[in-house]
């Protein structure tokens, strides 16, 4: 087995608004291993994003990260004061963010924003030296003329460019893990396959373990290794990415997949959906946080009285960890 | 489909079917021509930048060519209507009126200069600093700040400049107090606007400390504001210490300062010699009308949370 190139234990955020107190992670555990490629899948306000931010440390008041281990190569970063995160965030841990006509400042060159990506870490650098990585860069993620480009504004680039250059921002200092937060969702269609598979090829060239969050089951099963399924902060099904394909497990895993656009089956009917809303995280129900919308368990007082724990099931397509009371009964039943 | 079946297309091409079109490798003297073109085509922006341009000059040179000094008494013209020697008439020392204005011109624009500088550097940091580490400081400077917008701005230059001793100098320090909250409060809210936008977000996980991201990416995007903010109270700052230095708080005789000079002419206006009020009084008008004009066109051009009119 590879060695570990992040570990997070326990990890716990809160959102604390004065009258209540928003839970957006709670107690989250996972490993990622060198090259591994951990897709975080899961609806609008499930926590993915606070997730991200927790372990970069960027979460800001009135929202703060409870409790929690978070060990990058090594050493635990969640303790360590601004100023010393700052050295790891984009050296070690790199972001991409969803939105990239925003996440690039308008008002400065490409050059100049790739350029202070590497100096923040290497302030030594000399000045043509720093320009001519720059370029080899941006030529990198496939942007043509790039000694060129570099004096271009954001404005003068494409949708699909502007991710490119945010990729090559986040891939400069070589991080050991790199978290994409969305990175293609604000894209049309044909730029997400292209950006996807550049992402593909530099991390596999880098070597780099990847968090990829998104809402899109598609781009998991074409991109990632593995999969955690969120729900109300929590990871409510890890397994391999072939597992959640073939045995959804978890009510709410199986709910998502059903929700996927799938051609062979139109005659069906129209596409279900996931009836009721996503818990409010500030009134978390006292049992199972899925139960009121389940349909194994909405009638059962287990579900809303007691949390499930997670279980270690295995599958036909590899193990899985999945919090729910009948996680085995409903293994057994797809085994069959 | 797996990982490796995903195929790398060419978005470039298909975004710009021209070609990149790089930057502009123009040196930086065409850019400026380039720039002071649209300036020119921009009949708003133009007509109050060439006025006071011209302020400026009539203030530079006029009292270096004019053969009258501002201080040059001559009792037997004294009161003397505008003619050939004198264009603007003489006051009732028989001081020529155009020199007075042409000096007066140089008191307040300087001035006013000055105190519009000082007030954007003080309330200008007051605000980026309020809306950068917000928390109990913030609080605390900006009710600060709201105990003296409390005050009518004008009435509480007056208090200002009567505590420190009546002249100039302390009009000056009074107006620039004034001008202080707003700038701050203005800039407050643009700092926190800009540092709730992604790229700050992009920068801090690029591991940018927070003082090189207010430096690089926060207030590059306060300027803007700062200089429409800063156009609207140059005109404030010359009205304000005319209106001063009128009511006698402000420049003190002799100095050919326009307020003052209002207030000297005023009682012969009732007799007939109009000139020795109305000259300086123009003159105000066209330097804070032309102020607030600038102000105004630089907000419909510059002003990023408002949908106004293009270059």
């Amino acid at each position: 087995m590879d060695e570990l190139a992040l570990s997070v234990r326990n990890l716990s955020t809160v959102y604390d608004t004065g009258g209540s107190v928003v839970h957006a992670v709670r107690d989250v555990s996972f490993d990622l291993r060198r090259t591994e490629r951990l897709g975080v899948v899961g609806e609008s306000g499930s926590g993915k994003s606070a997730l991200a931010l927790s372990i970069l440390g960027l979460i800001e008041p009135p929202g703060r990260v409870v409790e929690g281990e978070i060990v990058l190569g090594g050493r635990d970063i969640s303790k360590l004061s601004d100023r010393q995160l700052g050295a790891v965030r984009g050296k070690e841990i790199a972001l991409v963010l969803q939105d990239p006509s925003s996440a690039l400042d308008p008002v400065k060159t490409i050059g100049s924003q790739i350029v202070e990506a590497l100096t923040v870490h290497e302030p030594d650098l000399r000045r043509a030296a720093v320009r001519r990585r720059a370029a080899e860069l941006l030529r990198e993620v496939d942007i043509s003329q790039a000694e060129r480009r570099l004096d271009d504004y954001p404005h003068q680039y494409s949708g699909g460019m502007r991710q490119r250059v945010a990729i090559a921002i986040a891939i400069a200092n070589n991080p050991r893990v790199l978290i994409a937060d969305e990175p293609t969702t604000a894209l049309d269609v044909t730029t997400q396959a292209q950006v996807l598979a550049l992402l593909d090829r530099l991390v596999d060239e880098h070597r780099t373990a990847v968090i990829l969050i998104t809402h899109n089951l598609g781009i998991v099963s074409d991109f990632c290794d593995s999969v955690a399924v969120m729900y109300a902060g929590r990871f409510v099904e890890t397994s391999g990415v072939d597992h959640i394909f073939v045995a959804p497990t978890h009510p709410y895993s199986e709910a998502l997949l059903k929700c996927v656009p799938n051609p062979e089956r139109l005659a069906e009917g129209p596409l279900p959906a996931i009836s009721g809303f996503p818990p409010d995280l500030s009134q978390l129900p006292s049992g199972c946080s899925f139960a009121p919308r389940c349909p194994v368990g909405r009638d059962l007082p287990q579900c809303h009285e007691q949390a499930p724990v997670p279980h270690r099931v295995s599958g036909p397509a590899g193990e899985a960890s999945v919090e729910c009371h009948f996680a085995e009964q409903r293994i057994r039943e797809v085994a069959v | 489909m797996g990982p490796g079946t995903l195929s790398i297309g060419e978005d470039v091409a298909a975004a710009r079917p021209g070609g990149p079109p790089g930057p502009d490798r123009t040196s930086l003297s065409v850019r400026g021509g380039q720039a002071l073109r649209a300036v020119l085509a921009d009949r708003k922006l133009a007509v109050p930048l060439g006025v006071l341009a011209l302020m400026v000059l009539f203030a530079i040179f006029m009292p270096i060519f004019w053969s009258h000094g501002p201080d040059k008494q001559d009792l037997i013209n004294s009161l003397g209507s505008p003619s050939a020697s004198h264009p603007l008439g003489t006051d009732q020392l028989g001081r020529d009126v155009l020199a007075r204005v042409a000096t007066g011109a140089r008191i307040s624009l300087v001035v006013a200069t000055l105190v519009t500088l000082a007030g954007a550097i003080v309330g200008g940091l007051i605000g980026l600093f309020a809306g950068t580490l917000g928390g109990a400081s913030d609080g605390v400077v900006m009710r600060v700040m709201d105990a003296i917008l409390a005050f009518p701005p004008l009435i509480l230059a007056m208090a200002v400049t009567v505590g420190l001793g009546i002249g100039l100098d302390t009009a000056a320090i009074g107006v620039s107090l004034v001008s202080v909250p707003w700038y701050a409060r203005l800039l407050r809210s643009e700092a926190l606007r800009i540092r709730s936008l992604p790229f700050i977000e992009a920068a801090h996980a690029m591991g940018a400390t927070r003082g090189r991201i207010i430096a690089r990416h926060v207030v590059p995007h306060m300027l803007p504001v700062l200089f429409i903010q800063m156009a609207a109270a140059f005109g404030y700052a010359v009205l304000a210490l005319a209106g001063l230095s009128f009511v006698g708080l402000g420049a003190q005789v002799p100095t050919p300062e326009w307020g003052a000079m209002i207030t000297e002419g005023l009682s012969y206006s009732l007799t007939g010699q109009w000139w020795i009020s109305i000259c300086p009084g123009v003159a105000l008008l066209i330097t804070v009308t032309a102020a607030s004009m600038l102000s105004d066109r630089m907000r419909d051009l510059l002003d990023p949370r408002g949908q106004y009119a293009r270059l």
